[in-house]
């Protein structure tokens, strides 16, 4: 659920192309049959864990997501009978249920805009920072620092910033200073309420349906922690572009804006699609950003997937819910397991 | 040559700018923390600097936020130290050895980056209950377990590209020698994979540190990590800005100061990738 | 950090020792819990609780669990503290792990979700006690029901909502000498104020219960109190007339007097903006005389800020009261029952409500704590509010009485009403959402 644990697959990617290839040389018959056993010794601890703490618990979402039960008498396997067997109903239920695809609709939104903004914004930054000549080390580390933190404390820290009282946030601050604070504007369909940030900033009104903007706001705190990761990846990918290949161009009498073009984005094509990727599989897990800063408020603007599933399970006890949390928890995974399918291809025959 | 000059000025600009814009949240919280509630409520950018104080530091890790901070160190450690053991030999397996079902296991195991945690989320609870690491320090082995298979993909995804890039001949002839597979992993592969290894240390540990809602699912109030101490603070009926601030810059502090200390083996490490390529 | 070097040999005895734990742990899973409780004898163990209170409330808590420790000194109390917001599933989740306090805060929604999973402890006993001697009355002993046919909580803390609080400097300088008696004085001199360009009212809607404090008084001063009763048990629905004409009468309240921006700001800034003069009055319940002296000390309760409840939409006879308050369970499944019964009855007692009434901004829900021990004008006046006999009319907050799903779809039908002024919106979202009354 952070930034930074995605490093890991630049890391990789960046590192070597991970092989899958087994030992080439074959050994004598006596270390042949100890081989048999010691790959497991190796690898069984782990796929233990696996299976108990991973495997498990998701076979047990799926099967629950087959009947109706609620949390404060939790499905368990031991027992199927003590709870209803509704088949697909859960499912059926969800999908035509207006609560989900207002969360849906709030998570597609996270997962369109957050990782447009992740590149649009460090992707500028760790092109300047490369053709920084003194200072590039300080001004890469300001831009990592947030990747630290944690993207509850990233939220706690920016409701400071969008603290609505001029006299506490330093937006609308900023606001007062140039005579906007609360002002509001309509521009056709589109309504702005300048230092409503995190309670009503804007609307666009589409006729059937308004969009609104807070979710944007909620947002912008998780591009500014995880624009760091896309820094000091695509940092690490400009090494690799040939330096050779660049000079050639300039001596060509290419410009600034066509070697970006022309070389730099392709040697970063990787890169871009690492960022991408995993910003894509961040935002659809995103949740602890939305608790501390809007718990999915006003009303149920910011509700995301992730949220909706937890109400249902710890809040909405009046009816049991948790058959319909584990449908959205397995919507949820097979959909994100088919928007990266074509990535996980890729990385597997990169490796075979 | 001026135009040059002027680029460089226009670069060094923006550089500047988007450098503060990007220290002010952090500048806010750090001087929220150290002024009182009523300096800091007339904006901190006019308080008066003299009442600066570290009281609310105090007051914040009197109030819970040691306990809290110490379950976030315990955490943290033991999951990291038992997926950096577990993942390490299992990369070392899937990067140099031949069994049954590989193709499947690494599959299953990558997989864990990529579906929403929320998918385990739910029976971890009652499963907790008929482990019985439901209560007291039990809890403790249990989310580190989690965190542990939750890891697995990561670590095998970062570890295996460094076990793989391992010329056969050196592994070979420390066998040759007479070493077991154990002996040539540990003597030879693991020396190999120690940048790769300190990086997955630092992003490990980030990432346990901060996570929240394994935190808030499956403990009890009494080992709940910073993260979940921190949102606790958040009381409807108080202002407690001085509080959350402090505790917002405390809980940063331990992942960067790691970042800080092993930077350097870790951008090495992703250099030293991105040379060879 | 970690020493790579140890040996393997070290590493698999280490991973051995791990799944040995592991398994361990699974096979003794089996066996029943710890000591078998003490069914009789004086209370004594240890028994771990669970309150939502911070701040001057969580010290007042604590001064009565001391006073717990102080009569059964051999049981030792340990309390956990949670967010307000998240009492609901901190407790679902302990009670789905199996590890559920001894004692915990409730609100009656909650109650009632619990024991339908038998998963509270019965306290029949303890109430019947407590009607007989007269220290509660069955009207709130209906509040701490289960749906089990027990009672399964007990009353820790009262209140009393719809309270129009406002500073005397501000209300002298309005010419307001006396509370408004009837809605259109109630009006008349809130248009007053607003004249002069600001809002009349401090609103923190950004806490999402802010709005249902406002509703319940209006519920009960425009529909009654038998219809809020008949609403709150889904007996009658929204589209009811009466309970339609005080969505609207709240609606217009929203439009003329509140603040554009009462979504921005939650309820601890906006009581101290209204204590700072920002706005000149603030409706809420009787809490907030605990909290005034955290925004401004030198402010006297009573002389310097005071409270008049809301008028009556008609006529002139008093409304019921709009009241709330929270409630006391013990898990069922309690490693020590004896213990545990022991504090919820102190909980309820005239000693322990006494300790914590003489500390402010809190109402005793039993009736024989005397009105003398509230330490300032505003907490005895707001006091004397609370419903003591059968005859007094009152409607327990009906949020927090729903609870679950409803309660949050209410929730937030309240912001789309803060943020449109639509009552006929807010009545079909609400019709759509609570359907108890189709039958």
């Amino acid at each position: 659920m952070t930034v930074t644990k995605k490093e890991s697959m630049t890391t990789t990617e960046k590192v070597a192309a991970p092989t899958l290839k087994a030992a080439r040389t074959p050994g004598t018959r006596r270390r042949q049959g100890r081989a048999k056993i010691t790959p497991y010794l190796f690898v069984g601890p782990i796929l233990l864990v696996f299976a108990g703490f991973y495997l498990w618990p998701a076979l047990s979402t799926i099967a629950s997501s087959l009947f109706t039960w609620g949390m404060l008498n939790p499905w368990e396997l031991g027992a199927p009978s003590e709870w209803d067997y509704v088949g697909l109903s859960n499912y059926s239920s969800t999908l035509s249920s207006a609560d989900f695809w207002n969360a849906a609709l709030n998570s597609a939104i996270w997962l369109i805009v957050f990782p447009v903004l992740v590149l649009a914004v460090s992707f500028p930054l760790a092109l300047l920072v490369w053709n920084a000549r003194r200072g590039s080390g300080i001004f890469r580390s300001i831009f990592i620092l947030p990747m630290t933190i944690s993207l509850s404390a990233a939220g706690i820290i920016w409701s400071f910033i969008y603290n609505p009282d001029p006299n506490k946030g330093v937006l609308n601050a900023l606001l007062r200073v140039v005579g906007l604070e609360d002002a509001s504007f309509t521009f056709g369909p589109l309504e702005v309420h300048a230092g409503q940030w995190l309670s009503n900033p804007g609307i666009l009104h589409l006729g059937m349906a308004d969009v609104r903007f807070a979710n944007l706001f909620v947002i912008i705190p998780a591009v500014w922690a995880f624009a760091g990761f896309g820094v000091i990846t695509f940092t690490a990918g400009l090494t690799s572009v040939p330096s050779e290949l660049l000079d050639a161009a300039r001596v060509d009498g290419a410009k600034q804006s066509q070697l970006v073009r022309h070389v730099v984005i392709p040697s970063l094509r990787p890169s871009i699609v690492v960022v991408a990727v995993v910003s894509v599989i961040f935002a659809l897990r995103t949740f602890d950003i939305v608790l501390v800063t809007t718990a999915g408020g006003p009303a149920k603007d910011t509700e995301v997937l992730a949220m909706l599933l937890w109400r249902q399970v710890f809040q909405y006890l009046d009816t049991p819910q948790g058959g319909l949390a584990a449908a959205i928890a397995v919507l949820m995974s097979v959909f994100m397991i088919i928007i990266s399918l074509p990535y996980i291809r890729a990385t597997l025959k990169e490796q075979q | 040559m001026r135009q040059r000059r002027w680029t460089v000025f226009a670069l060094y600009g923006i550089l500047t700018l988007a450098s503060i814009i990007w220290l002010v949240p952090v500048v806010t919280a750090a001087m929220i923390s150290i002024l009182p509630l009523d300096q800091s409520g007339t904006g901190w950018w006019r308080a008066d600097l003299s009442t600066a104080t570290l009281e609310n530091y105090g007051r914040a890790w009197q109030q819970g936020l040691s306990t809290y901070t110490l379950n976030s160190f315990i955490i943290s450690i033991s999951s990291v130290a038992l997926t950096v053991v577990l993942g390490t030999s299992a990369a070392y397996a899937f990067a140099r050895m031949k069994f049954r079902l590989k193709g499947l296991l690494y599959f299953l195991l990558i997989t864990t980056m990529i579906v929403p945690v929320q998918i385990i989320l739910i029976p971890l609870v009652p499963w907790f209950r008929t482990l019985n690491l439901n209560e007291g320090p039990a809890q403790f082995l249990g989310i580190a377990l989690v965190h542990t298979a939750f890891g697995a993909g990561w670590a095998l995804f970062m570890l295996i590209g460094f076990f793989s890039q391992i010329p056969e001949e050196v592994l070979e002839s420390a066998r040759l020698d007479g070493a077991s597979e154990f002996q040539a992993f540990r003597r030879i592969a693991l020396p190999l994979a120690v940048p790769g290894i300190v990086s997955f240390i630092i992003i490990d540990f980030v990432f346990v540190w901060n996570d929240l809602l394994m935190g808030l699912t499956l403990l009890d109030s009494n080992h709940r990590p910073l993260t979940v101490g921190l949102a606790n603070l958040q009381a409807p009926q108080l202002n407690q800005d001085d509080l959350i601030s402090s505790g917002s810059i405390l809980a940063i502090i331990p992942p960067l100061l790691l970042f800080a200390l092993l930077n350097r083996y870790y951008v090495r490490g992703l250099y030293a990738g991105a040379v060879k390529g | 950090m970690i020493n790579l070097g140890t040996g393997q040999a070290k590493r698999r005895s280490a991973i051995a020792l791990l799944a040995t734990v592991a398994l361990g742990l699974a096979t003794t899973s089996c066996s029943p819990g710890n000591d078998a409780p003490k069914a009789d004898g004086p209370p004594s163990g240890d028994i771990r609780v669970l309150s939502n209170w911070s701040g001057p409330e969580a010290e007042a808590f604590d001064a009565v669990v001391k006073g717990f420790s102080a009569k059964y000194p051999d049981v030792s109390v340990k309390v956990e503290s949670v967010p307000f917001d998240q009492t609901q599933s901190v407790l679902t989740q302990q009670f789905a792990a199996g590890s559920p306090p001894d004692a915990a805060v409730a609100l009656p929604g909650m109650v009632r979700q619990l024991s339908q999973q038998g998963l509270l402890m019965d306290v029949d006993g303890i109430w019947d006690t407590w009607v007989k001697n007269g220290e509660y009355n069955d009207s709130l002993r209906a509040i701490a029901a289960g749906s089990d046919n027990h009672t399964d909580a007990v009353y820790v803390k009262g209140n009393v909502n719809g309270l129009i609080w406002h500073t005397t400097a501000r209300t002298k300088a309005l010419g307001m000498s006396a509370p408004p008696a009837t809605w259109p004085e109630l009006t008349t001199m809130l248009d007053k104020y607003k004249a002069s360009g600001v809002a009349p009212f401090s609103v923190g809607a950004k806490d999402v219960w802010v709005p249902t404090q406002w509703m319940d008084p209006i519920l009960l001063n425009v529909a009654g109190e038998e219809k809020f009763n008949k609403l709150a048990r889904g007996e009658i629905g929204w589209d009811d007339a009466d309970v339609a004409k005080a969505v609207t009468v709240f609606s217009t309240m929203i439009r003329d007097y509140w603040p554009k921006n009462a979504l921005d700001t939650g309820f601890s800034d906006e009581t101290c903006g209204w204590v700072k003069g920002k706005n000149a009055f603030a409706n809420n319940g009787a809490f907030v005389n605990g909290i005034v002296a955290s925004c401004d000390p030198s402010l006297r309760p009573g002389t310097d800020y005071t409270f008049f409840t809301l008028p009556p939409f008609e006529g002139t006879d008093k409304p019921a009261q709009a009241v709330s308050g929270d409630l006391f369970v013990g898990a069922k499944e309690s490693k020590n029952p004896v213990a545990t019964r022991a504090f919820l009855e102190y909980l309820g007692s005239v000693d322990a409500q006494t300790i914590w009434a003489k500390r402010g901004g809190y109402i005793a829900p039993n009736m024989k704590v005397p009105s003398s021990v509230y330490p300032t004008a505003n907490d005895k006046a707001a006091a004397e509010l609370w419903p003591k006999d059968a005859a007094s009319q009152a409607g327990y907050d009906l949020d927090d009485w729903i609870g679950g799903e409803l309660q949050s779809k209410y929730r937030n039908a309240l912001v789309e009403l803060v943020r449109s002024q639509d009552a006929a919106a807010f009545i079909d979202t609400m019709k759509a959402a609570d359907t108890r009354s189709n039958g």
